[in-house]
């Protein structure tokens, strides 16, 4: 139910499991999907969330909470005294922080993040993985994805043939 | 991304979980298997799930296609490369992978790099590592092409690799293109068709070096942006036919292109910010786009003129009578000038 306390409109989010979240509307709009719900007139009453558990929900309205553009009419105080520069810094060590999850979590908030169209969330979460795969052998990195092998022998020569400057 | 698919992607994986919570094995849910890779699927997918006629099986994570997509096109080239030897869903990926880069340092081992792609075997083994590459490329989605062509000396037929790579790699979506070929004196001449036919809808960014370029019709690069020629054959009125419909055109550099004689700067380019015209042996330089913030100048002999630009802030001369323009000039044409730096060697200029 869009709501308003203290002069701010709230939004309420459903998750699946039945938990309900209510939730600053700028915060909610740092996802460009509930954006577009909210723009269409779509959100009078509670947004359901359908595919993402209210573990992983309330991970992803904290990232919106801190990362929610904090001047103007959403405004916490803090951007009035701190400085642009350290407040970046600031975000970039609570990003790396918050980001230590085990692999399940992180695929979850990756999937959560590209359904609900979020880009910094989803920019940080495929981050990790992207190091994953640079910095690992081809048989970590499938271990890392739960993938097998599915090449028969001889197309594997091939592919490592075609690519292996890629290994030098 | 629709709701709707991502609704009934949302209801399969349900489906799925159910049916795991009671006991039974799904092996299909990975990526490959899952629904989303069923819907949308572009031509270099085709193959990603038939493999010897029997369906590739296996459990992955539970992330779409889409998105690991996205993960393995935000990997620098060499280890997208690596990646496409993971599995046949990152081998169909990689083929349409977007970003093309092959320049020394991404093609190059670190003992090949010191010796800095002179010698012919060097250029050779170079050229067939960009050919492995372009060759299993769908050609599909790609949005940059860099590309560093180094000629072989004495080569018979010395741009017959440069040729059927720009056919493949350059395709309608391409965003930047950048081609610099090396030696200096290569005389290879630019195909203005590519421009025109292919990617004159969706080219922002064009970067050209050491290359002949002769437009002899209009173009037509509705959606360029940034312009640099460096060491490139063309005339004023060539530099015409490929500017004619510019009008996004923000960003524009010229350096050695020694054919320029006249240059006119039309009022027509509007979005016009930043305009360098670095040692081109020109003898006319006319600017009448009104809205540069931004201008460097250097070229000994050019006459210039300028028209009312009042939101010039930044301005550079280094031309033979640089202190005398800027006197009997920018206070009447360029006012709102913040800095102006002015580099003028032999003038004569005696101010009472």
């Amino acid at each position: 139910m869009a709501t308003r306390e203290a002069g701010k409109k709230m939004i309420m989010l459903k998750s699946p499991d039945g938990m309900e979240f209510e939730v600053e509307e700028a915060v909610a709009m740092e996802s460009q999907t509930i954006r577009k719900m909210i723009e269409d007139d779509c959100a009078d009453t509670a947004i359901l969330i359908p595919n993402i558990n209210s573990k992983i929900l309330s991970r992803v309205i904290e990232y919106c909470n801190k990362h929610v553009p904090t001047t103007g009419a959403t405004g916490a105080a803090a951007s009035d005294t701190v400085a642009p520069a350290a407040l970046a810094e600031d975000l970039k060590i609570w990003d790396a922080e918050f980001i230590k999850v085990n692999r399940a979590t992180r695929f979850n908030l990756i999937q959560a993040a590209s359904y609900l169209n979020i880009k910094g969330l989803l920019d940080l979460t495929s981050q990790t993985t992207i190091d994953t795969i640079s910095d690992n052998s081809l048989e970590e990195i499938r271990s890392f994805l739960s993938t097998k092998n599915d090449y028969l022998p001889e197309e594997e020569q091939t592919i490592r043939r075609e690519n292996q400057w890629a290994f030098q | 991304m629709g709701l709707m698919a991502l609704n009934r992607l949302i209801s399969r994986q349900r489906e799925q979980k159910q049916k795991r919570n009671r006991g039974r094995i799904e092996a299909n849910n990975g990526w490959l298997a899952s629904s989303l890779a069923k819907r949308n699927r572009s031509p270099c997918q085709q193959d990603v799930n038939s493999h010897g006629g029997k369906k590739v099986r296996y459990p992955g994570p539970d992330l779409p296609e889409d998105i690991w997509r996205h993960i393995h096109f935000l990997l620098p080239m060499q280890d997208a490369a690596r990646a496409a030897c993971i599995s046949q869903s990152f081998r169909s990926s990689w083929k349409c992978y977007p970003n093309l880069t092959f320049t020394n340092e991404t093609m190059c081992s670190k003992e090949d790099l010191c010796k800095r792609t002179t010698g012919s075997n060097v250029i050779r083994d170079y050229n067939n590592k960009i050919d492995h590459v372009l060759r299993n490329h769908s050609g599909a989605g790609v949005k940059k092409l860099r590309l560093e062509y180094y000629v072989i000396p004495h080569d018979a037929e010395p741009y017959h690799h440069l040729t059927s790579w720009l056919q493949i790699a350059v395709t309608p979506g391409i965003e930047q293109l950048h081609l610099t070929l090396s030696p200096r004196d290569a005389t290879f001449n630019f195909p203005c068709m590519l421009l025109s036919e292919i990617c004159h809808g969706s080219i922002q960014y064009l970067h050209l070096a050491n290359l002949d370029l002769h437009p002899t019709f209009q173009l037509g690069l509705r959606t360029l942006k940034t312009l640099h020629l460096y060491n490139v054959h063309i005339t004023g009125d060539e530099l015409g036919c490929l500017l004619s419909h510019s009008f996004a055109l923000a960003h524009l550099r010229l350096q050695y292109c020694h054919d320029i004689i006249r240059l006119e700067i039309p009022c027509l380019l509007q979005r016009l910010r930043f305009l360098e015209v670095l040692e081109c042996s020109l003898e006319v330089l006319e600017i009448n786009a009104p809205n540069i913030s931004r201008f460097r100048l250097m070229d000994f002999n050019v006459q210039l003129s300028f028209g009312k630009s009042r939101k010039m802030k930044n301005l550079m001369l280094n031309n033979s009578c640089g202190i005398s323009y800027a006197i009997d000039n920018l206070p009447s044409c360029a006012p709102k000038v913040e800095t102006l730096t002015i580099h003028s060697s032999y003038e004569v200029f005696s101010h009472s």
